[in-house]
């Protein structure tokens, strides 16, 4: 993961999308004790379902053996999450453009394209398992 | 950090709710609450199921709506596949600003039209929809369909 990351905390969930609403909770819960608008917490809470699902589904392929690891650092000036999964990474670059005409009716592929609509920074580390989300006060 | 020795101070999620009124030749999906990655196959089981009845349209309301995430979004566009295969159509009402930005935003609004009322959408006039800034390619035009959006008065489409 990036420099930096010893001082997030860290949450470790096994791959299943109930358990890994808790970490969500943690997360929104302090974004609400820091005083982020209501429109900061919907971006927030947005992002991190996307990440949390493509890690659950993409990465770790829905495998309930593997798990997904989220760190965070909460403070009044900044959000900054990284969640990565055991998965096998991939290159961002090569997800289609979903708000193409021949993409527009696709079911899937709406969740990195929404992740950067939202937040400041959405960069894929390592071999492209770990995702770095970052918002900045508004 | 484990998971389960975390204080967790619970942050309010509305819980997602889920009703189809049906008609003579359509149905009123009601969705409502928050559409989380936890629970969005029930939107999208829900629409498939509708908009395989062989309906004229299917409405969906998303007035109650307070959150949707992309497998959502998903949901309604695998709803909107499934009502043109069977001959339908899939028109969505009142969509709370928040959400009306994520549809615009992802360009879903070009899919299926959005409309002020569910007795609008029911019927066949299609210059009671919304307008959309997907509909007015100027920032001039943009603007106005964002300022009539946001009080829900309905204005004709250019035509």
């Amino acid at each position: 993961m990036k420099s930096g990351a010893d001082a997030l905390k860290e949450i470790v969930v096994a791959n299943d999308l109930a358990a890994a609403k808790q970490p969500e909770q943690v997360i929104l819960a302090e974004i609400g004790h820091c005083g982020y608008c209501e429109n900061s917490t919907f971006a927030v809470k947005l992002a991190l379902e996307e990440a949390i699902t493509n890690a659950f589904r993409h990465g770790n392929k829905a495998d309930p053996r593997k798990t997904i690891r989220v760190r965070y650092d909460i403070t009044p000036l900044k959000v900054e999450i990284e969640i990565e999964d055991e998965g096998e990474g991939f290159r961002p670059d090569t997800v289609p453009d979903p708000t193409l005409p021949e993409n527009i009716d696709r079911p899937h592929g709406r969740g990195i394209m929404l992740m950067r609509a939202y937040l400041d920074v959405v960069e894929y580390c390592g071999h492209g398992n770990a995702v770095r989300l970052v918002m900045h006060r508004k | 950090m484990n998971a389960e020795t975390l204080p967790c101070t619970p942050v309010h999620e509305t819980p997602f709710t889920i009703r189809v009124d049906r008609q003579a030749d359509a149905a009123v999906v009601y969705a409502g609450g928050s559409c989380t990655m936890t629970v969005s196959k029930r939107l999208a089981d829900t629409l498939r199921e509708v908009g395989g009845e062989n309906l004229r349209v299917v409405v969906l309301d998303l007035t109650g709506l307070d959150f949707i995430e992309s497998s959502g979004l998903g949901g309604i566009v695998a709803g909107y596949l499934r009502a043109r295969l069977h001959k339908g159509e899939l028109r969505v009402v009142n969509p709370t600003p928040d959400i009306r930005k994520l549809l615009e935003m992802t360009r879903l609004v070009q899919l299926f039209p959005i409309y002020p009322s569910i007795e609008a959408a029911l019927g066949d006039n299609v210059a009671a929809r919304m307008p959309s800034t997907a509909d007015f390619p100027d920032s001039k035009a943009s603007s106005a369909a964002r300022s009539a959006s946001t009080t829900k008065t309905p204005v004709s489409p250019p035509v």
